[in-house]
């Protein structure tokens, strides 16, 4: 058995190690004693108590904190249209589509249903397939917008109308082979909008490949070519609309008139049979 | 019945005993490793609450002071208490407070064994003052056994440096012994 395997015998600096704790044995006085022991264990668990409740009011404001965005999201989604007023809702310009397909020529917006008819006293000038009506390709510097020129939109029909004051709008809804392409062929075309100077005033929130929701976007032109002009897209299922009015109110349709609210209003529930109407203000 | 901090009477009366009976021995263990008095008190009574906490358990395994004594040594090297009274001693502008009424070679002895690091300062203090076999010293210090003899050998001739005053002290004949020849009588006093 090797000499580090067994207790060594006693050697000098163990002598000395044993004399010295021989000696200073007696002389130790431990301050606080047993006493003090217990209250170390006192505070040790106060201390660990503490630990573990800060520790899980963190971990509860984290998952608050992570959490709280998609719940705000949440609320937000809700009405995602309803931040500031908007010009049109979605539904008004883009109608549910029939259960046989195409785009039926009711699904296009009545005079009475635009923006400020109160004030312009809109007619419908046209309704067609939209070919030989195209919408303004208004923008800043050498823009030139298609729209939907060019896309692989399948069919299309529009509404142009005009009002008092040289104001003039369309109304247009093109049909796409799926839904997939009709998002992209909107993207596109707020793309090439943003492009041309158009400042945008609302849009969608954020919707992955597969939402059907209905998508909402608004343009306004005041600077440029044909400029004030104003655009409502909205996307849906394998359909997209554009609504375009060209007035001089293209900056501010925040304070629309209670007549041309109350027929908006009239025309997308007049969708909903079961929907009580509101009071009416006058004849649409 | 059970007191404030859920032991039986019996329990509690038990441990005080022990306390009683092993808190001098151990602080002076302690002191040697730190060469801090102030130092060792803490480490030990920190030790003796972590024992109270699982007092039951120590108990049925047989007796408590190896465990009370390796918890205490342990905390007393390590990094964050060193910090800490590293700071201490910066304020206290100077080596740590003796023992009142240690003898001047002891007082010697602590003082040279100041000059060794922590790990350098366990292995003799367990080896040499606890007659703790090499590899014991290994497995309570979670070192190997090469490590511990190498800390020991590089540990006396430290001393040997530090409690003789010739500088030709024969070193170890073997790899395991003191090197000092008579080191009582080469100290010099403290003071």
């Amino acid at each position: 058995m090797s000499d580090e395997t067994r207790r060594p015998p006693q050697d000098d600096l163990g002598t000395l190690l044993h004399d010295f704790a021989d000696d200073a044995e007696p002389l130790i006085s431990v301050s606080g004693g047993v006493t003090d022991v217990h209250e170390r264990v006192r505070r040790h668990r106060t201390r660990r108590r503490l630990a573990v409740t800060t520790a899980g009011c963190a971990a509860l404001l984290s998952l608050g904190l992570w959490g709280l965005p998609p719940l705000l999201d949440g609320v937000s989604a809700d009405r995602p249209e309803r931040t500031r007023p908007g010009l049109v809702s979605a539904a008004s310009i883009l109608p549910a589509p029939e259960s046989g397909g195409g785009l039926p020529r009711t699904d296009l917006l009545s005079p009475s249903a635009l923006p400020w008819n109160a004030g312009y006293r809109w007619h419908a000038t046209a309704t067609g397939d939209g070919a030989t009506t195209p919408l303004p390709t208004g923008g800043t510097g050498d823009c030139a917008l298609q729209w939907f020129d060019g896309t692989s939109a399948e069919d299309q029909i529009a509404r142009t109308y005009s009002g008092d004051s040289d104001t003039t709008a369309q109304h247009r809804i093109a049909a796409y082979p799926d839904n997939s392409a009709a998002q992209h062929a909107v993207r596109q075309l707020a793309e090439a909008l943003h492009r041309c100077g158009w400042h945008e005033t609302r849009s969608p929130e954020t919707q992955d490949h597969n939402s059907t929701a209905p998508a909402l976007y608004e343009y306004v032109l005041t600077h440029g070519a044909e400029a004030p002009l104003r655009v409502a897209l909205v996307q849906s299922d394998h359909r997209v609309a554009a609504l375009v009015l060209a007035t001089p109110q293209a900056d501010d349709h925040a304070h629309a008139d209670p007549r041309t609210e109350h027929c908006l209003e009239q025309t997308v529930n007049s969708a909903q049979p079961h929907t009580p109407s509101p009071p009416s203000t006058g004849h649409c | 019945m059970t007191d404030s901090q859920g032991q039986p009477p019996d329990a509690r009366r038990d441990f005080e005993r022990f306390y009683a009976a092993s808190v001098k021995r151990l602080v002076t263990v302690v002191y040697a490793v730190t060469g801090d008095l102030g130092e060792a008190e803490d480490a030990v009574q920190d030790a003796y609450a972590k024992a109270w906490t699982r007092w039951e358990q120590l108990v049925a395994e047989g007796d408590p002071t190896p465990w009370v004594r390796t918890v205490a040594l342990r905390l007393a090297v390590s990094s964050w208490r060193r910090t800490r009274n590293r700071i201490r001693a910066h304020f206290r502008h100077g080596p740590p407070p003796d023992l009142p009424g240690l003898a001047p070679d002891h007082v010697a002895l602590v003082a040279a064994l100041r000059h060794l690091n922590p790990e350098q300062r366990r292995a003799v203090v367990l080896h040499h003052l606890l007659d703790l076999p090499v590899e014991e010293v290994a497995r309570q210090t979670g070192s190997t056994s090469t490590a511990v003899r190498s800390r020991l050998m590089r540990a006396r001739r430290i001393l040997s440096t530090h409690l003789t005053d010739s500088p030709d002290t024969p070193t170890a004949r073997t790899g395991h012994t003191a090197t000092t020849a008579q080191p009582r009588q080469e100290v010099l006093p403290h003071e």
